[in-house]
């Protein structure tokens, strides 16, 4: 059975290699740290917005359960297609690390005052340097999520639960049970598709307006 | 003879505390100096990028020179990573001081550079000083600070 659209599964492998992507430009290649950090801009307002409006499975109203339903699930409740209750939460703390990651970036500015993100013109010096300095400690926590999120996928792993090939292909075993994947509207996907890249497109042309 | 030994060991501690606040405040110094530095390259930029204010870019290439020339004095023996205070200095500052003159001399020719192209009023020039100053800011900082 289907489990996530493409959207979704396009949204996690991007977004997974544009994380790496960044990591490896942030030193020695910050125009490409940028730009790379405008696209996970464009791909996380998306993802925002497929949360709210997207299948099924990407919806937060359908993934987000109370504490008990979190409890409930550790105790051996079983769960539906998609994210358990657990890993809705993980979900939501990654997407919340990055966003607030992205913001930092936006208006973090290098010790020597030539490297900067594309707001910080709006800020003095310190204030972007506190910024590069949120940007350095909310990195680790996102690394600390995603290690959670590998440990994750290798403990259902064991146990003979494939997290990653649903991932790729979309489907899932059957076996599985639970509502099929309803898919969203095309005109929805428009309007996330828009916002996602007016998101990167805005970024990318206040970059070159403030940019020698 | 105890008496002795007492006032020995005060005058020993007053004077290590009174030597560590002095490598402290030696390195505040520092460290403002070049908060001072990233500001001054942080306003010049934006102001080349964005409106070109002539009496905007000539202030701060006059700043960058006049700081470049008292960064000289940021640098005094004490004030390394053994001063037990947090420094971004490597200990190569003093271990290596002719290659660290040389390079805090780089840094006042280069902004000397930059602040008489802002004075010609030549903003062409001006970017272009501006832009190996950036060079000369990265490349002490790769040899002689931590990351």
């Amino acid at each position: 059975m289907k489990v996530w659209d493409l959207p979704i599964r396009l949204f996690h492998w991007l977004l997974a290699a544009l994380i790496v992507f960044s990591w490896w430009a942030h030193e020695d290649h910050l125009d490409w740290h940028r730009l790379s950090g405008f696209a996970i801009a464009g791909i996380l307002v998306f993802r925002l917005w497929w949360g709210l409006a997207g299948s099924s499975t990407a919806r937060f109203s359908g993934f987000l359960k109370s504490p008990a339903g979190v409890l409930a699930y550790l105790r051996g409740a079983a769960a539906g297609p998609g994210h358990n209750p657990l890993g809705g939460w993980s979900v939501v703390a990654m997407l919340a690390t990055l966003t607030l990651q992205v913001g930092l970036g936006l208006f973090a500015v290098d010790q020597d005052g030539f490297e900067s993100g594309p707001l910080s013109r709006f800020v003095d010096f310190e204030t972007g340097r506190l910024a590069a300095a949120g940007h350095g400690l909310v990195f680790n926590l996102l690394v600390g999520l995603i290690v959670l999120h590998l440990l994750a996928i290798g403990w259902y792993g064991v146990r003979r639960k494939n997290l990653v090939g649903p991932m790729i292909t979309g489907r899932t075993a059957a076996a599985d049970g639970g509502p099929d994947l309803q898919p969203a509207a095309a005109w929805k996907l428009l309007i996330g598709l828009t916002l996602g890249l007016a998101t990167s497109g805005g970024l990318y042309m206040m970059e070159r307006a403030s940019s020698l | 003879m105890k008496a002795f030994w007492f006032a020995g060991i005060a005058l020993a501690l007053t004077a290590t505390t009174a030597f560590a606040l002095d490598a402290g405040d030696q390195i505040k110094t520092r460290r403002d100096g070049m908060k001072a530095v990233g500001g001054a390259t942080k306003g010049l930029y934006e102001t080349l990028a964005g409106d070109k204010d002539v009496g905007k870019i000539k202030a701060y290439a006059a700043r960058l020179k006049q700081l470049s020339i008292e960064s000289q004095g940021w640098f005094p023996v004490g004030t390394g990573p053994s001063s037990g205070i947090e420094t971004k200095a490597k200990a190569e500052v003093w271990t290596d001081p002719v290659g660290f003159k040389a390079a805090q001399q780089a840094f006042v020719t280069q902004a000397g550079k930059l602040n008489a192209a802002a004075a010609s009023g030549d903003l062409d020039k001006t970017q272009a000083e501006f832009g190996a100053l950036r060079g000369t800011c990265k490349s002490c900082h790769d040899k002689y600070q931590t990351k």
